[in-house]
């Protein structure tokens, strides 16, 4: 590629500033429509309010979403070691996540199909679930990577010069926890104070309930612990910008072999 | 599909991430974006776009959904041909060297309009079915004329461009193409140019065809387009592998060295006349983790690793097919009906065209057994080996991701089947068909109609 006027640094910060908009771009629109799914069952009461609500973002939900699905390709295309390592480390969140998220498009779609007030609590529900899950799992996620997440070599990975990040939500970290809810929160406010056009009769019921919480506290008061924590990241070593924190935890292989990508590894490490 | 390479298939997404990703964040760019914002615009705005617009939007709609295809099969073809990357020993990765020929990839291009047009076909078949319903039952009566003309135009035009622009321009490209072809045709043994085509065949104790009608020269004359080359057997090709395999070993060694030295131009010498057969050398890593120290006889049992399951491929083949040419032949005779204005003469054809349904989704299936399962054991072809691209996951990690994804759709197939049943009885009349949403606006506009 050395006929590209721009050489790695400005590109590599390019992709940084890319992925950096991609995924703030998911949260401040995408984080709506989680906000209002994960709100649904409970500031809107009657189906009518319920519609309202949904209404909000039933035009431009889909496209929201596609900030996150083109925030996970970026990061496969610019950063593919990134992406191995941190998808598959974080597998059983992920799974959480996209099971999650996979109730979102059918609760839009199919709730209005039945004129059914059970039916369309069921899909209410699965809407509270798509929005409330992957909003809380993105925080904790976030907060592990602030905290800095543990890592193996995997008998598997190493052959890849590549770190397994081994992922648990840990229980005993709190913070991980105050993280993602403040996530959650900070997606719900985000949609308790944006009034429905035209429909002033509905309003105050996605206002008044949330207006109490000192939300405006709470990133601060959770996040900034976090985020002071030594070491910004955790993922792999081959990435400029990524730090790993500690020493890697060398497990003793199965039956893969060593030989031939571990020297790979080596050399990766080597610059920092 | 996007967050799955990277979940269960980490050392595949690292070890040609360079090359694989990008076509899919392209695909993100260029064809979601475009599909996922008009789609909204689609729906909501049939009462509040003008005609000209909102046909604008159908259009943008439809072509996001075509250039997905695209990508997304560009990244597939890769797989299946990989060509316009190399092995970087410095990365110990494949890079991209030509992302042009990533593109213009002849696998690539052909399995496009393959798919695409056996989307259109699907939703042909649909639209045909649910209007021969219409016209049994005597409902929608003047829809269903208008809609059956379309589809049999549209699904003629298209089902002959399955067959014809099919598969089969790339399907000499590579040695696993061809052993693809083998295994579909359970050939065993080379057979003089131009091979003949087994219709159909029945497999003996062996695993062999032990009886088979064949048509002669038709398959020589469909893969090779020519009457004087031959079509390699599996046993043939099963030799050739062994000698990739006893080459790759001696890339593997020269990599080994090359690591060990960085400046050992000797070593570099010979990988670069071997790297072309590094992956065969990782076949042996089923067998022993010091590949270079391989025996004859894995050497040997690796090389059959590189056989397919014959018989899957073989049915799924005739199955594909067969309902391919089933569809040109049924397409044609209601596009021959519609011109004579007798669509609604024949129940019994009617009939058989509602019992239709089912077949497009079948034929997508087999076509995609065909490709998928008729590429292991390779993850990408001649570069890395299935068992070699996984994750480093635990059995539980993914009973426990394949039990919540099975119970997942096999409810949401179950509420799909009982919606569109749904909306099929009510009829077009149903304006819910059309708003996406219980939109409010709409609601009120209702009763007045």
């Amino acid at each position: 590629m050395s006929g590209l006027p721009l050489d790695y640094e400005t590109l590599r910060l390019i992709w940084w500033a890319l992925l950096g908009i991609l995924l703030i771009g998911f949260a401040i629109m995408g984080g709506m429509d989680l906000g209002i799914g994960t709100l649904l069952p409970f500031v809107a009461r009657t189906d009518e309010e319920r519609r309202v609500l949904l209404n909000l973002s039933g035009p431009t939900w889909e496209g929201n979403q596609v900030w996150l699905v083109l925030g996970g390709g970026a990061i496969f295309a610019a950063w593919p070691a990134i992406y191995a390592a941190s998808f598959s480390g974080f597998y059983l969140a992920m799974i959480a996540i996209l099971l999650a998220l996979i109730l979102r498009p059918v609760g839009f779609k199919f709730r209005g199909k039945v004129d059914d007030p059970r039916w369309r609590n069921v899909w209410d529900w699965g809407l509270f679930v798509g929005g409330f899950v992957p909003s809380l799992v993105f925080g904790v996620a976030v907060g592990n990577l602030f905290l800095g997440v543990p890592f193996r070599l995997d008998d598997i990975i190493e052959r890849a010069c590549q770190l397994l990040l081994v992922v648990r939500i840990e229980l005993e970290e709190p913070q991980l926890w105050l993280h993602g809810l403040s996530n959650t929160l900070v997606l719900w406010r985000h949609v308790a104070t944006r009034p429905a056009p035209g429909r002033p009769d509905v309003d105050h019921h996605g206002q008044r309930p949330l207006m109490h919480l000192p939300l405006q506290r709470l990133p601060t008061d959770v996040c900034w612990p976090a985020i002071k924590q030594p070491g910004a990241a955790a993922a792999a070593l081959a990435v400029d910008g990524v730090h790993a924190i500690g020493q890697p935890v060398h497990y003793p292989a199965g039956q893969a072999d060593h030989t031939i990508f571990a020297h790979a590894f080596a050399l990766r490490v080597a610059p920092f | 599909m996007e967050f799955q390479f990277g979940m269960n298939w980490s050392y595949y997404s690292h070890y040609v991430g360079d090359v694989f990703g990008a076509p899919l964040a392209i695909e993100g760019l260029m064809a979601f974006f475009l599909e996922a914002t008009f789609i909204g615009l689609f729906f909501f705005g049939w009462d509040r776009l003008k005609p000209v617009a909102h046909l604008a939007v159908t259009w943008l709609m439809a072509l996001g959904a075509n250039f997905s295809a695209l990508w997304i099969l560009i990244a597939n073809g890769w797989m299946q041909n990989p060509v316009g990357a190399v092995f970087n020993t410095d990365t110990m990765r494949m890079e991209v060297v030509d992302f042009m020929a990533v593109i213009f990839n002849p696998v690539a291009q052909a399995k496009f309009v393959h798919t695409v047009s056996a989307g259109y076909v699907t939703g042909s078949v649909f639209v045909l079915a649910i209007s021969a319903l219409y016209l049994l039952s005597g409902k929608h009566v003047d829809l269903a004329k208008r809609s059956m003309v379309v589809a049999a135009s549209f699904g003629l035009a298209s089902a002959l461009s399955v067959v014809v622009l099919g598969d089969e321009s790339g399907y000499v490209a590579t040695e696993h193409q061809k052993m693809k072809i083998a295994a579909m045709e359970a050939m065993y043994e080379t057979e003089p140019a131009p091979a003949a085509l087994t219709l159909f065949a029945i497999p003996g104790a062996d695993g062999r065809p032990a009886f088979q009608v064949q048509l002669p020269f038709v398959l020589g004359l469909i893969t090779t387009r020519s009457i004087d080359r031959d079509l390699p057997g599996i046993t043939e090709l099963t030799e050739r592998a062994a000698l990739r395999i006893a080459s790759g070993i001696t890339a593997y060694e020269a990599l080994e060295a090359i690591k060990a030295d960085r400046t050992d131009t000797a070593a570099r010498t010979i990988f670069d006349e071997h790297k072309a057969d590094l992956g065969y050398a990782l076949l042996l890593k089923k067998y022993r983790s010091d590949v270079e120290n391989a025996t004859g006889e894995e050497i040997t049992l690796a090389a059959l690793d590189t056989v397919p399951d014959v018989w899957p491929l073989f049915w799924s083949f005739r199955l594909m097919v067969g309902i391919g040419f089933l569809f040109i032949a049924v397409f044609a005779l209601w596009f021959w009906k519609a011109s004579r204005h007798t669509l609604d003469s024949s129940p019994l054809l009617l009939r058989t065209a509602v019992a239709m349904l089912p077949l497009p989704w079948l034929a997508a299936e087999a076509g995609w057994l065909i490709a998928e399962y008729g590429r292991q054991p390779w993850a990408v072809e001649g570069v890395l080996p299935t068992f070699y691209a996984a994750s480093g996951l635990s059995v539980l990690d993914l009973v426990i991701s394949l039990t919540f994804f099975i119970a997942l759709y096999s409810a949401l197939i179950v509420v799909m089947v009982f919606l569109m049943v749904r909306v099929v009885r009510k009829g077009p009349a149903d304006r819910s068909v059309l708003d996406d949403l219980t939109n409010p606006a709409n609601a009120r506009l209702e009763p007045a109609e």
